[in-house]
């Protein structure tokens, strides 16, 4: 993947809908699914199905956030200061003092052990500790420490490492993903589960997936029906010059993405659901 | 811009080979009730935030009902005294024309040429030399009437190859004669892959630089876009045409719509290829909110990419055209610049040598010596006639060296100035000028008693100071 170099290209995200019907049609059930994931990345820490998830806490609400999880039993820690920033980004922006435009990365846990643990291996890069920490695959661990950070937005490359059909050198398709790998969406929040999986029919991923459904179903059934009809859309991501584009029949997402030169582009049709 | 009504939605019985429509059919969202109440609704609170006219457009704005199409002139009327609707006038009636000579209507005409060239315009089950003539009937009895009319004409294998061209030429002449000056010779886009009818970035630019000429030497007060754009644009006094403007792609609210439903949209052409209709929110003012953004980064990326990989890095046009109309973008992806960025670089190079040839002295918004308060070509704030002028010179010329330069020289505005900042003093964002000492805004009404303490850098002769106290040496 040949990149634009120096290409600077700002934090973003949006929802855009194909058509005003679309929205009228979709939008109580984009509202409903985009709080979930956040939801149930707190919420497999509090019921301790994984050990550690990444949480930010910022200088406007910190009191709020520290009571909650302190009631809950858990524990937070700090990680990097960093910028505030609107929209999806990649990367976070390191600063030295806290103010209204920044927040601080951490990691919570349900054990002071274990955020101890993630922060050294944090520290040291340590991207597989990390994964364990987070409950993620071994493989999809590994793949992710030869994929990035040369890849920051690593999707061609978990599409290729799946069963594709090639349609032209720099374009894929896939003829079924399974939902619970689906990470194309994640941008604007719509995912179950956070790991980048190593491959879109990765089985391993796809057994943790169930366990977030589950988790989902409990705390909030209608948000799951919601989250499953999107991530059941079929649809194709494509990125250029640091922008991806997410079609589906409904609507279009536009993220920042990797800064490539020429246009790289996945496609799927059949998602299965559990 | 003004308020857009697609009575019929895309909706269209003819059937042109480059509509960029044709997706949104093929996918069958063409079709929408209608809803007459809820659209003048739409059509006056839209007015009220866009002013007139309201326009009627399409799909064919003729299938519609003759009462129907009656009631939203009649509202555009009431409401701006003025209306405008956009027609291929083969199929007008004397019914339609009397509507436009009551309700004041600018009637655009869809039309390429006369027979041949006009065979991109199909009409299924009628003759095209019949087409024309129809068209031509219509066109001269609006005239007749008094009905304001202008030009569309799509540039395409059709009726722009060299050969044809001759043609095409005669044609505007014959416009001409019937009080037609102007209108758009708009490239034909193939939006949807389809046929083998759109000229190559070569044939459009060769094409454009001929058509520039022609009707700036041959017609009297020719008003053809984009030529007319190419000028305003170099010299600083507009952007032009919104295919020279930074497009916000996913709300393009250049061409604000009204469904036949009464919902709102934004322009079709942004889209076309993939069929989809983006919604358009008219309250929507948050325009700096970096989290409805609608494709905006388009202007952010474009001139960090290299021109061999389908940017605009380094190009001396970027304010002029930023990247052209992203509806019409290379690959039919917004993401990269123009398609016929040739053609447009081809245009913008000749409106430059004209303008040059003729006045040497202009300053234009390509030249290094313009200073601009925003990143667009209608963001200059050198006056470009500045050298011609008379308040400036006592001998000023267009070429050559001007002779007498005056102490009271033209101020020229170096900054935009809210009206809250415009109280007392120099505060106008006009640079003020003291026999050879040019001072920039200050709140100080007599500059030189006290100190520039405006926070403004001053210019005394070759000498820089930054705000002070003390008076200006």
């Amino acid at each position: 993947m040949r990149m634009v170099e120096g290409l600077d290209v700002s934090p973003q995200c949006e929802i855009i809908w194909n058509d005003p019907d679309a929205e009228d049609e979709w939008g109580v059930y984009m509202q409903r699914a985009r709080g979930l994931s956040d939801k149930l990345e707190y919420e497999m820490v509090k019921r301790k199905l994984r050990e550690c998830a990444t949480m930010h806490v910022r200088p406007q609400n910190y009191d709020e956030q520290i009571e909650k999880l302190m009631q809950d039993g858990l524990v937070w820690l700090p990680i990097r200061r960093t910028q505030v920033y609107s929209g999806f980004s990649h990367q976070h922006f390191p600063v030295r003092h806290l103010d209204e435009n920044s927040m601080v990365y951490g990691v919570l846990s349900h054990s002071l052990e274990g955020a101890r643990e993630f922060r050294r291996a944090s520290e040291n890069k340590d991207h597989m500790t990390m994964g364990e920490l987070l409950g993620y695959p071994g493989c999809c661990s590994k793949f992710f420490t030869e994929v990035w950070p040369e890849y920051i937005d690593p999707m061609y490359q978990i599409a290729e490492n799946s069963e594709f059909e090639q349609v032209d050198e720099r374009h894929i398709k896939l003829p079924e993903i399974h939902m619970f790998n689906q990470r194309m969406l994640r941008y604007v929040n719509l995912n179950l589960g956070t790991n980048f999986p190593c491959s879109l029919n990765c089985e391993e991923s796809i057994e943790i997936g169930k366990d977030w459904y589950r988790l989902a179903q409990d705390v909030d059934p209608k948000e799951i029906e919601a989250l499953e009809k999107i991530l059941s859309l079929s649809g194709s991501w494509g990125v250029l010059y640091g922008i991806a584009i997410i079609t589906t029949e409904p609507f279009t997402v536009v993220a920042n993405s990797a800064p490539t030169a020429e246009k790289w582009i996945v496609e799927w049709d059949k998602v299965e659901t559990y | 811009m003004s308020v857009s009504v697609k009575l019929t939605n895309s909706e269209c019985n003819n059937a042109c080979v480059y509509c960029y429509e044709k997706v949104i059919r093929q996918k069958g969202r063409d079709k929408r009730k209608l809803d007459l109440d809820a659209v003048l609704k739409q059509i006056e609170y839209d007015f009220n935030k866009l002013g007139p006219p309201v326009y009627v457009h399409g799909g064919d704005p003729l299938l519609a009902d003759i009462d129907v199409l009656e009631k939203i002139l009649a509202k555009g009327y009431e409401l701006g005294e003025r209306t405008g609707i956009q027609v291929y006038p083969h199929n007008l009636t004397d019914e339609h024309i009397k509507l436009f000579e009551k309700y004041s209507t600018h009637v655009g005409c869809s039309i390429d040429g006369p027979y041949p060239l006009n065979k991109a315009r199909n009409v299924p089950g009628k003759d095209p030399k019949q087409v024309w003539e129809d068209c031509k009937r219509n066109l001269l009895k609006m005239r007749d009437k008094g009905v304001s009319t202008g030009i569309i004409c799509i540039l395409s294998k059709y009726n722009t190859l060299p050969e044809p061209r001759k043609k095409l030429k005669d044609w505007l002449l014959w416009l001409e004669s019937i009080g037609i000056s102007g209108g758009r010779l708009n490239p034909a886009v193939n939006f949807a892959d389809d046929g083998n009818y759109a000229l190559t970035p070569d044939e459009m630019a060769d094409a454009w630089v001929d058509l520039l000429n022609f009707t700036v030497f041959e017609i009297e007060k020719s008003g053809w876009k984009p030529f007319r754009d190419v000028f305003d644009s170099l010299l600083g006094n507009k952007q032009g045409t919104c295919i020279f403007d930074k497009c916000r792609y996913y709300h393009a609210r250049t061409e604000p719509v009204v469904l036949s439903d009464g919902k709102t949209a934004g322009c079709f052409k942004v889209g076309a290829m993939d069929g989809h209709i983006y919604p358009r929110y008219p309250d929507y003012q948050d325009w700096n909110d970096p989290s409805k953004r609608y494709g905006m980064i388009r202007y952010d990326i474009l001139p960090q990419v290299e021109y061999k990989d389908g940017g605009c890095k380094g190009c001396k046009f970027w304010r002029n055209c930023t990247g052209g109309c992203a509806g019409a973008a290379i690959d039919r992806d917004w993401r990269n610049r123009a398609y016929y960025c040739k053609a447009y670089y081809a245009l913008l190079e000749e409106g430059e040598r004209l303008l040059k040839a003729i006045m040497p002295n202009v300053v234009l918004a390509t030249d290094g010596r313009a200073e601009f308060d925003g990143d667009k070509a209608e963001d200059m704030i050198t006056n470009p006639f500045r050298i011609m002028d008379k308040r400036n010179y006592e001998y000023p010329a267009a070429s050559g060296s001007p002779r007498g330069e005056k102490r009271n020289q033209q101020k020229v505005r170096v900054r935009k100035v809210s009206s809250e900042e415009q109280t007392a003093g120099h505060n106008d964002g006009v640079e003020h000028l003291d026999g050879n000492t040019r001072h920039l805004d200050s709140s100080d009404p007599a500059p030189g008693s006290r100190g520039h303490t405006d926070g403004i850098e001053h210019l005394d002769g070759n000498t820089r100071h930054s705000d002070s106290d003390g008076g200006c040496a």
